[in-house]
């Protein structure tokens, strides 16, 4: 647990980002549970550890963690974001029926680390949304 | 004219959606904006050929044109939702500075050929984008 958050906090150092309590327990949320939740999702479950922090500071965080790149905001539901702590390039799967959201490994030739250009624009971020029913739902 | 008109009431027609005059018209305007329109632009734009047309109705008729596979709908920006004639595969590019959206060409083998499925989970949909700085953005930015 100490060093979960030691870790957060040098994370939001190494951004510039002041480590305050709220931001080190919102980052470590993410950080631990990553089942890409919606404010929603995140605002029930941090509210239940500081239960006088308000929906707008969860706003606002996720807003600069969005910024600094520290999470990434997919918007794959279409309705809401939903917030991914590994910002390396990876694809999504979002199930209709079950609304999950998980990861699915696609060799993209355009992951930004190996090829920063397509057609001449740099590509800082790369989105892959599939969208269907998940193997689970199937069954 | 009239046979533009003819080919997109029989596009609507085929794909078992009423081809009503709003209908029509709203697909006509997305074949010829293939600027990935917002809703509030392309009520902005019909609505001086068409005064009575409702938002309603066309936020009704994009979910319909969106549910028949007629048109896509990209989620890129977050806030609003772009919408796209189906022409062909392609990834979309939405450059952070200037807000453009425009096609742009990979090499995805599920862009190709649409696979039925991912690691045994059926797709239903697909999109994939890039977001950056596009070519003229980086040229102003070194100027």
């Amino acid at each position: 647990m100490k060093t979960k958050t030691n870790n957060a906090k040098d994370i939001l150092l190494k951004k510039g980002l002041k480590p305050t309590y709220q931001r080190i327990t919102i980052y470590d949320f993410l950080d631990k549970n990553r089942i890409h939740p919606t404010v929603d999702k995140i605002y029930s479950m941090i509210h239940q550890h500081i239960p006088t922090i308000s929906r707008t500071t969860i706003y606002n965080t996720l807003d600069l963690f969005l910024e600094k790149r520290l999470v990434m905001g997919l918007t794959i539901g279409g309705a809401e974001k939903h917030y991914d702590v590994n910002v390396a390039s990876h694809h999504h799967f979002y199930c209709l029926k079950c609304r999950q959201v998980f990861d699915i490994k696609i060799n993209c030739p355009f992951y930004n680390d190996k090829h920063p250009l397509i057609d001449g624009n740099l590509v800082q971020e790369t989105h892959g949304y599939f969208r269907g029913t998940c193997k689970t739902c199937a069954q | 004219m009239i046979t533009n008109m003819e080919n997109i009431k029989n596009l609507i027609n085929n794909k078992g959606v009423k081809p009503t005059f709003h209908r029509i018209k709203i697909l006509e305007y997305l074949m010829a904006h293939k600027n990935h329109p917002t809703v509030d632009k392309i009520y902005e734009d019909i609505v001086k050929s068409i005064p009575t047309i409702s938002k309603t109705t066309l936020y009704n008729t994009l979910k319909i044109f969106v549910d028949k596979g007629i048109i896509t709908e990209l989620t890129i920006t977050g806030s609003e939702t772009h919408y796209d004639m189906k022409h062909g595969d392609h990834h979309h590019f939405y450059c952070t500075q200037c807000k453009q959206i425009f096609d742009v060409h990979s090499n995805c083998s599920y862009d190709c050929n649409m696979k039925e499925s991912v690691d045994g989970n059926r797709i239903d949909s697909y999109q994939c984008y890039y977001k950056g700085i596009c070519k003229n953005c980086l040229k102003i930015n070194v100027i």
